[in-house]
């Protein structure tokens, strides 16, 4: 069963990856592309590389983990994958779990060029900019799960985006650009929280399927 | 009347029309209540400070500039801000030698250097750097040409809020700054949404058939759209003008001036961004018009982060002003600020017709760009 499992799990996520998740992955290459336009990719100072990955980079875990549900558009289409035998609560948690790994990718290859190209960036940079990924993705994804629109997803990681840019501290842990240093508290904070927006949106989805 | 309350309804209902409004409260609160609000103060002589102005003189921005360029010149680490965002640039040893040059024409010629070549001389410098520097036309004169304002001045800024503002206009625009940012981009999160929904819902199925013409549809929901967007800030207004007149109740305010500005200003930001938001979804049949009003939207305030002081316009789609007065700048820009209203409002209309143009195609049979897409790649996979 073990080894049968894995196989069809396997299957599952790379026909998965392959109709869904591609487009995304390949919508945040752009986005670094576009990066890479507006601030070079060598010899970054720290500042520039803070700037780069907090303002652009997050941004991938909202093109990464919002679009987990968006394959069912339709309630028919639900319905359809919950007569399967393969459970619809697990292809979603290969599509979250697919989706966490492309993420930590991404970001981490885009790191990896930076430091490479004697950029000054530093792993807790990078770490902290995976946990706030995570928690605009969480978010959009919790509440494109809960409100059956996409849509309304991207909007509220969109919300949280502007506040963040213009409240600035009075966001508390949830301030997504820190000026000086990086507030591994916050991070943390942004972690645990996206994750459990992950997890909530999952959990909502599974049991509308029960 | 029945389609556009009909459609009044949808957009009322709709959650992303609910996050509009508490992101909307949040800004004012967050931001506009907050930032925004200190009670004027008639200036008084002796005074510890009366602020900075900017000023366009030769004689207080070419020595500082110059003093500047040398610096970031011997360390090779220039600041610029590409797209509003802070970057060190790091020269090349043959731009450096460039870089030598003019900086030998802007020191040696000094006593005899016109200000038009001075600024030549830094546009070159600007381009070297790879623009957005310190240098370039957006930020030479508001970051070197920063001098104290006497009280003169402050008297003046101050007469000029009683008298041409009328004391509410000076918040109506710092007000129309603020949610212009909302307005700048949100809507388009309200338009797809509606779009999407009646994909979803098969709407489209039922619609197409029927006899109601496409210009109506799309004019109706167009039209619902602005407004229950223009709703919510002009009941803000409201409130607002009824703040003001509490806080002032011994001056003559100007009643009407929230309102204005919001249908002067904010109006043609939330026309443009529906209709773009509108004829992307409907063409495209998918949620790509909220990623690039968000790209549209983030480039245009990074952009606009020299001109926030207000006054020039330019060809910003969210005109900035942050600041409580400045009504002499503003009157100064006056003209070019109704010409950017005015031109956002005839694009708006121009995409709306482009909408109905391929709204009435689709019903004729035409696939969205969705669709055509996913065939292709069928096509290509078979």
């Amino acid at each position: 069963m073990g080894e049968i499992g894995l196989r069809k799990g396997w299957h599952i996520a790379v026909l998965n990856i392959r109709h869904f998740a591609l487009p995304h992955i390949g919508l945040c290459l752009l986005l670094f592309g576009i990066c890479h336009v507006l601030f070079g990719s060598s010899r970054l100072d720290s500042q520039t590389v803070m700037t780069v990955l907090q303002y652009f980079a997050v941004l991938t875990g909202v093109i990464l983990l919002t679009p987990l549900t968006a394959p069912e558009q339709t309630s028919e289409l639900e319905q359809l994958m919950r007569t399967k035998a393969t459970s619809y609560a697990y292809v979603l948690l290969l599509r979250a779990i697919y989706s966490l790994i492309a993420l930590s990718l991404l970001l981490g290859g885009y790191g990896g060029l930076l430091y490479g190209l004697d950029s000054a960036i530093e792993l807790p940079t990078l770490a902290g900019t995976l946990a706030t990924a995570v928690l605009l993705g969480g978010l959009s994804l919790l509440v494109a799960a809960v409100s059956h629109q996409v849509v309304a997803g991207y909007m509220s990681a969109a919300v949280l985006y502007m506040l963040a840019l213009f409240a600035g501290e009075r966001l508390g842990v949830f301030q997504l650009f820190a000026t000086g240093k990086i507030s591994y508290s916050d991070k943390l904070w942004h972690a645990a929280v996206g994750l459990a927006c992950i997890t909530a949106a999952l959990i909502y989805k599974c049991k509308r399927s029960s | 009347m029945r389609l556009l309350a009909t459609e009044c309804r949808r957009v009322l209902r709709s959650l992303p029309y609910l996050i509009f409004i508490a992101a909307l409260l949040l800004m004012y609160v967050t931001n506009y209540r907050a930032d925004g609000l200190e009670k004027l103060q008639k200036p008084s002589p002796n005074q510890a400070s009366y602020g900075m102005k900017e000023v366009e003189l030769p004689e207080v921005i070419m020595p500082v500039a110059i003093q500047m360029l040398q610096m970031e010149f011997a360390n090779n680490s220039y600041t610029a801000y590409p797209y509003g965002f802070y970057k060190t640039v790091v020269l090349s040893e043959a731009k450096q030698r460039e870089m030598a040059e003019h900086l030998a024409l802007l020191t040696e010629a000094s006593p005899s250097l016109s200000y038009e070549q001075f600024k030549q001389t830094m546009e070159q410098v600007d381009q070297l750097i790879g623009g957005g520097s310190q240098y370039g036309e957006s930020f030479l004169v508001s970051n070197f040409g920063q001098v104290p304002k006497s009280y003169e001045d402050a008297q003046r800024d101050y007469a000029a809020i009683i008298e041409q503002d009328h004391i509410s206009g000076a918040y109506a625009r710092i007000f129309a700054d603020y949610i212009g940012i909302i307005a700048g981009l949100l809507p388009a999160f309200i338009t797809a949404a509606l779009a999407l929904r009646d994909r979803k819902d098969g709407l489209y199925e039922n619609l197409y058939p029927r006899s109601i013409r496409s210009w109506r549809f799309i004019a109706s929901r167009y039209a619902a759209i602005a407004a229950m967007v223009m709703l919510p800030i002009l009941l803000l207004s409201g409130y607002e003008t009824y703040a003001i007149a509490s806080s002032y109740p011994e001056q003559m305010i100007d009643y009407f001036a929230f309102f204005k500005y919001s249908l002067g200003w904010l109006l043609p930001t939330v026309l443009v961004v529906a209709a773009a938001s509108l004829l992307i979804t409907e063409w495209s049949g998918t949620a790509i018009a909220v990623a690039l009003q968000f790209a549209w939207w983030f480039m245009t305030l990074m952009v606009g982060i020299p001109f926030i002081d207000g006054g020039k316009p330019g060809l910003l789609y969210m005109p900035r002003h942050n600041a409580l007065g400045n009504t002499e700048l503003f009157a100064a820009g006056l003209e070019d600020f109704i010409w950017n209203r005015l031109l956002y409002a005839a694009l708006s209309l121009v995409l709306v017709a482009v909408t109905v143009v391929i709204y009435e195609k689709k019903r004729r049979g035409m696939r969205s760009g969705r669709d055509w897409l996913a065939q292709r790649l069928a096509h290509r996979r078979s």
